[in-house]
């Protein structure tokens, strides 16, 4: 079965996965020797050796748009259309950032707002390195975090666009979503504490200065 | 192009730095969220403020801002 037919199995299926990347990039995908080579035939249990192996995060890169690896495996991921078990497993591996990298974009384009948003904000306390490809074809090194903040708060990354959402506050407003908490919630709020604490303490202070001079 | 990714080290050190950085992003984040919200409250406030005036009023201030009908006609005048 070739990936044309495949993919209109998928849409005949109500699948509309693969449909989430655009055509033109869709195409340059199928057409990549990497997608060939090592996607063929790959399920939900082979494609984590493929996804071990990532060095970096992107989409396409050079004038012509060569497919990222990355890219490949996401396209490959959206196929298989694989369990949401899965995903959240492949969310959790701590060994391999990218595999982690991989679920969160998947999530990203599958997943309803309401859940994209809990699950990606995960990542907001993580700060492990991780290697980009520009559509320019350089490198460059981000963090965690700020791919999961561009993928919840940007519409196209790499040149992908992203299915749209609602902002988050509309959510919390409409009662679907809990306000974030943060790691650093704790802290700011003993800071606060800490603060309004000193501002007394010199108020205290304050008077009783004006009281001996009284 | 993989001089590129060689230079580039993805290595994680979990150290002081990292992790002061990564707390800068935080706060940003934060602030970026909570100014955005009160933009969108803002707003919206002051979409509920219109809706609750009168017609009379409504216009008046219009005119005001200088948004009434009058001024809009002018516009499109044919030379």
């Amino acid at each position: 079965m070739d990936d044309e037919q495949q993919e209109k199995q998928h849409l005949a299926n109500d699948g509309r996965q693969m449909t989430l990347i655009d055509q033109i990039i869709r195409n340059k995908v199928f057409n990549c020797r990497y997608w060939k080579e090592d996607c063929f035939g790959l399920t939900a249990v082979t494609l984590v050796d493929k996804a071990c192996k990532l060095d970096c995060v992107g989409a396409t890169y050079s004038g012509t748009g060569k497919p990222v690896p990355f890219l490949c495996l996401l396209m490959k991921l959206l196929q298989i259309n694989p369990d949401k078990e899965i995903i959240i497993e492949f969310l959790k591996s701590k060994d391999y950032k990218y595999i982690s990298a991989l679920a969160m974009f998947y999530i990203r384009l599958t997943s309803k707002p309401k859940e994209a948003y809990p699950t990606i904000e995960q990542f907001y306390a993580d700060f492990r390195k991780i290697r980009i490809r520009n559509l320019d074809g350089t490198f460059a090194i981000w963090h965690m975090d700020e791919l999961a903040e561009k993928l919840l708060s940007e519409e196209i990354i790499f040149g992908i666009s992203l299915p749209r959402f609602q902002k988050r506050w509309i959510l919390e407003e409409l009662g679907q979503l809990e306000p974030r908490k943060s790691v650093l919630e704790e802290e700011l709020q003993n800071q606060e504490q800490e603060q309004v604490q000193v501002a007394e303490q010199q108020n205290q202070e304050k008077d009783q200065e004006q009281g001996q001079e009284q | 192009s993989d001089d590129g990714k060689q230079k580039l080290n993805d290595e994680d050190t979990l150290d002081e730095t990292e992790y002061a950085l990564w707390k800068i992003r935080e706060l940003k984040r934060i602030k970026q969220f909570n100014d955005e919200k009160n933009k969108y409250e803002i707003e919206k406030a002051e979409i509920d403020r219109r809706r609750n005036l009168t017609d009379m009023q409504r216009i008046q201030e219009d005119f005001k801002l200088g948004s009434d009908k009058t001024k809009m006609e002018d516009k499109t005048k044919y030379v």
